[in-house]
């Protein structure tokens, strides 16, 4: 070999090794990451349930759905979906998380909307009272497996507690690197896939525990603030360019504490762009809702008996006002 | 901006990128707008303070070389007094003149920060006519805000930094590879060491009454491990920066904590401040008139040695006291600087003794246990001197240390149980905000770092000279999967058991404030 064709020998071997060095480490560091990153399997699934939805919407039997529900645990512990479709026929998913704030539930409906145009669009006003962002834990839970798009971006932006980064959403190995040592065979075994921890977003509790008395704290301010209204008409506005009803309800909780002006002011907006808005929790014995025994955590959420009650009080509203139709028999002829 | 930050990491790229397509001719522009950039994050008003004392000694040295071939003393005096005069107005505005500040403390100004050193040994090395007088206004100011070295050192000269700041550099991987590692091994230093040892000393230092007798020791041991990381951490950064960019600053340590003797160790430690005070005040002073003037005085009465060993004897005093009223703590700096003095002579007479006896019984060499044993002494001894650091003032470190030896003393003689003098280390350790895995990361961490400390202590033959030098070079000689492997291990440690995130509290270096 002469000198030139060793130089070039020489060259080829640094760049294969080059090459090979840095595929080896970007293994590494990707896999050492997603080791560490929580796998919200146990005791706390909530924190998976944003890409569950991913999951639902990869299989064609159920990648469509007639009603889109946003909204934190008042939502997702509150309604079942799987009595909307058994007993009403109503395809219905739940894009909720916990503390789930307007401009998270803004950034998963403008997400939805990339795979599916729902008919209605049922959104919890109970995180109207939130106006600047909540707790880094639940924006953690519900960004984390959220797919990266442009709404991801600007969710996090309006998301993000004061001491959070950008890149550490980016790079999450940065926020969970100090759990190398906390390690349990869940992250070892959920390591490459996740399964499905809800019934179409909906985290049914079999407990009860009877409701007791909750106080009733006054508040000084019971004004939504600026951010909330915002996110709030621009959830209607995308609504209304894509033709779908928005619904805006208030699940049956007994605390924290619904005020009267949160109510009025609901109510007012309602009125102002002629949206339905339905209070279950001044409706609560109407639709059945027994709090000795329809709870699991002392009237905070329903159990999952409390949640049929409440999801036949909105299929029966779905049917009638929302004119969403039975899909059991198209299911059946597919 | 925090060294310690993706937003540093990010800068450094864009200053990389661009100091590298530019033209070399136009570079140090770059340079110059990214230290600029860089320091203006810390405020306008620190900005505007740097420039004005930029333009103050920028001034002044013009004016001293116009009159270098002037034999009036007295303007030139004046010129240095004006600009001292002007530093300590703009620095005392700096600190808001705050009005706690009392007793020794109005001295917390004085040359408070490493750019002010930097200037005024520019301005003397002008009136000794080691080099001419920058006539670029700009030129000085990069000098005295180059990025790397702004916020904590090594303090360098103009003569050393001036043809690397200026003249550009072509972009080399050898460079940025070794600027990069030393980078990240500075970042293992501060955020795996010295950012959990801060944790217990935080602990240990806020809570005296319950932390005195035997505890005592363990922040003598915390805050060593502590200043060890974050100070040679921040200096590994700083130098890694700017070699990526192929500026060579000088090494700041070479393995302080295996010297034999307080005097080896000041030859180790603060490799740069030392050199400063010793071109800058110790000379200087040392062959001043008023000094000469004091030689001759002692000498008339006390004969021709003592006059020679006591104006050496008041030029280190004066040196040590300022280096302590540098470090800006007040009166427990100055403490600390003066006991260093005390030491310092000590050791020197005890040293000036050894070697005459030795050259008495012409012995050789020092058994290792001897060396192990100085080492120790050395390590202990400079340890319990930073304590100064540690408490609120020179009354409070003095009142812990004499409680740490009388608990010793009880408790060697059974008068109190180790529990209640608080040597009773197994009920401490848990208490002091660390778990398990923290006290075996800064075990193996101090292990890791103490080799190092030997493979930069140990002579190769390629001439290399400094530690670092001689530590790339072991680095550069290992096999190329190895040397993969070290790097990843430094990064992985740094990434996974780093003290930083939401969960942590960013810690500032100790010396940034300076």
């Amino acid at each position: 070999m002469d000198k030139k064709n060793r130089k070039v020998h020489r060259r080829a071997l640094t760049a294969v090794r080059a090459v090979a060095v840095t595929l080896c480490t970007l293994l590494i560091l990707g896999g050492l990451q997603r080791l560490v990153v929580p796998k919200y399997m146990g005791d706390v699934p909530e924190g998976s349930m944003t890409g569950e939805y991913y999951l639902e919407m990869a299989d064609p039997k159920t990648a469509q759905h007639d009603v889109i529900i946003l909204g934190d645990c008042e939502v997702y512990e509150n309604i079942s979906t799987e009595t909307l479709w058994e007993e009403y026929g109503i395809r219905s998913y739940i894009r909720g998380n916990p503390k789930q704030t307007m401009w998270q539930s803004y950034g998963l409906l403008q997400e939805t909307l990339k795979y599916e145009t729902p008919k209605v669009v049922i959104l919890s006003v109970f995180a109207m009272q939130f106006d600047a962002p909540q707790s880094e834990i639940y924006n953690r839970m519900m960004l984390d497996s959220m797919r990266w798009s442009k709404e991801k971006v600007e969710t996090i932006r309006a998301s993000m507690t004061e001491k959070e980064s950008f890149l550490s959403y980016v790079f999450p190995v940065l926020r969970y690197h100090e759990r190398w040592n906390q390690l349990t065979e869940e992250d070892f075994t959920y390591f490459f896939q996740r399964p499905n921890r809800t019934i179409h977003g909906y985290l049914p509790h079999y407990g009860v525990k009877a409701a007791k008395e909750w106080p009733q704290v006054p508040i000084g301010d019971e004004n939504f603030g600026q951010q909330a209204y915002e996110y709030l008409d621009k959830i209607r506005l995308l609504c209304e360019e894509n033709g779908i009803t928005l619904i805006l309800i208030k699940a049956p909780s007994l605390y924290p504490t619904w005020y009267e002006g949160y109510e009025e002011q609901i109510e007012e907006y309602a009125r102002s762009y002629e949206l339905s808005y339905y209070n279950y929790l001044e409706m609560a014995e109407d639709i059945g809702i027994d709090y000795s025994t329809d709870t699991y955590d002392g009237g905070l959420h329903l159990n999952d008996e409390g949640a049929k009650k409440l999801a036949r009080a909105i299929g029966q509203m779905l049917m009638e006002k929302a004119e969403v139709t039975d899909q059991r028999d198209e299911s059946k002829e597919q | 901006m925090s060294m310690i930050s993706a937003t540093f990491l990010a800068f450094m790229g864009i200053a990389l990128l661009l100091y590298y397509c530019v033209p070399k001719k136009y570079a140090w522009y770059i340079l110059l707008a990214g230290s600029i950039a860089f320091y203006s994050t810390g405020g306008v008003y620190s900005l505007s303070v740097l420039i004005f004392v930029t333009l103050i000694h920028y001034g002044a040295a013009i004016m001293i070389e116009r009159w270098k071939h002037d034999q009036r003393k007295l303007i030139r005096k004046l010129a240095f007094t004006m600009v001292i005069f002007l530093d300590a107005v703009c620095l005392f505005g700096l600190k808001n003149l705050r009005p706690w500040m009392s007793g020794v403390q109005w001295l917390l100004p004085v040359g408070i920060s490493f750019y002010m050193l930097e200037a005024y040994s520019y301005l003397m090395d002008v009136n000794w006519k080691r080099f001419p007088a920058e006539k670029n206004p700009l030129r000085l100011l990069l000098f005295l805000s180059f990025f790397p070295c702004v916020i904590q050192g090594p303090i360098c000269n103009y003569r050393e930094m001036k043809s690397q700041l200026f003249e550009g550099h072509s972009l080399r991987w050898e460079d940025v590879k070794r600027g990069s590692i030393r980078i990240l091994l500075g970042m293992a230093k501060k955020l795996v060491i010295a950012d959990r040892a801060a944790v217990a000393v935080e602990t240990l230092t806020g809570n005296t009454m319950e932390y005195g007798g035997g505890a005592v020791l363990l922040v003598m041991l915390f805050y060593s491990v502590q200043l060890y990381g974050d100070f040679t951490g921040g200096i590994d950064m700083a130098i890694g920066a700017a070699r990526c960019f192929g500026i060579v600053l000088p090494e700041n340590f070479d393995c302080p904590y295996l010297a034999i003797s307080i005097k080896d160790y000041w030859r180790r430690w603060h490799v740069t401040m030392g050199r400063w005070f010793s071109n800058y005040v110790f000379y200087p002073l040392s062959t001043s008139e008023v000094m000469g003037m004091v030689r001759r005085r002692i000498k008339n009465h006390l004969g021709n040695q003592a006059a020679r060993r006591l104006t050496v004897f008041i030029t280190t005093g004066v040196t040590w006291l300022l280096i302590g009223a540098w470090h800006g703590r007040g009166s427990a700096t100055i403490c600390w600087g003066f006991l260093n003095f005390v030491f310092l002579m000590v050791c020197d007479k005890l040293e000036t003794r050894r070697k005459q006896k030795r050259k008495a019984s012409d012995s050789s060499g020092a058994s290792p246990w001897i060396v192990a044993l100085k080492v120790m002494g050395t390590f202990l001894l400079m340890s319990a001197l930073r304590l100064f650091d540690c408490y609120e003032s020179a009354g409070e470190t003095l009142m812990m240390l004499g409680g740490m030896v009388v608990s010793l003393i009880q408790m060697l003689f059974g008068i109190q149980s180790p529990l209640e003098m608080g040597w009773a280390y197994e009920k401490v350790l848990p208490t002091l905000g660390l778990d398990g895995w923290d006290y075996g990361i800064l075990g193996v961490g101090i292990v890791v770092f103490f080799l190092f400390q030997g493979i930069q202590k140990k002579t190769l033959e390629d001439g290399t000279d400094t530690g670092a030098d001689r530590l790339w070079s072991w680095y550069h000689r290992k096999p190329w999967l190895v040397r993969y492997l070290l790097v990843l291990g430094l990064f992985l440690a740094v990434l996974f058991m780093g003290s930083y995130g939401i969960a942590y509290v960013p810690k500032d270096f100790i010396y940034h404030s300076y």
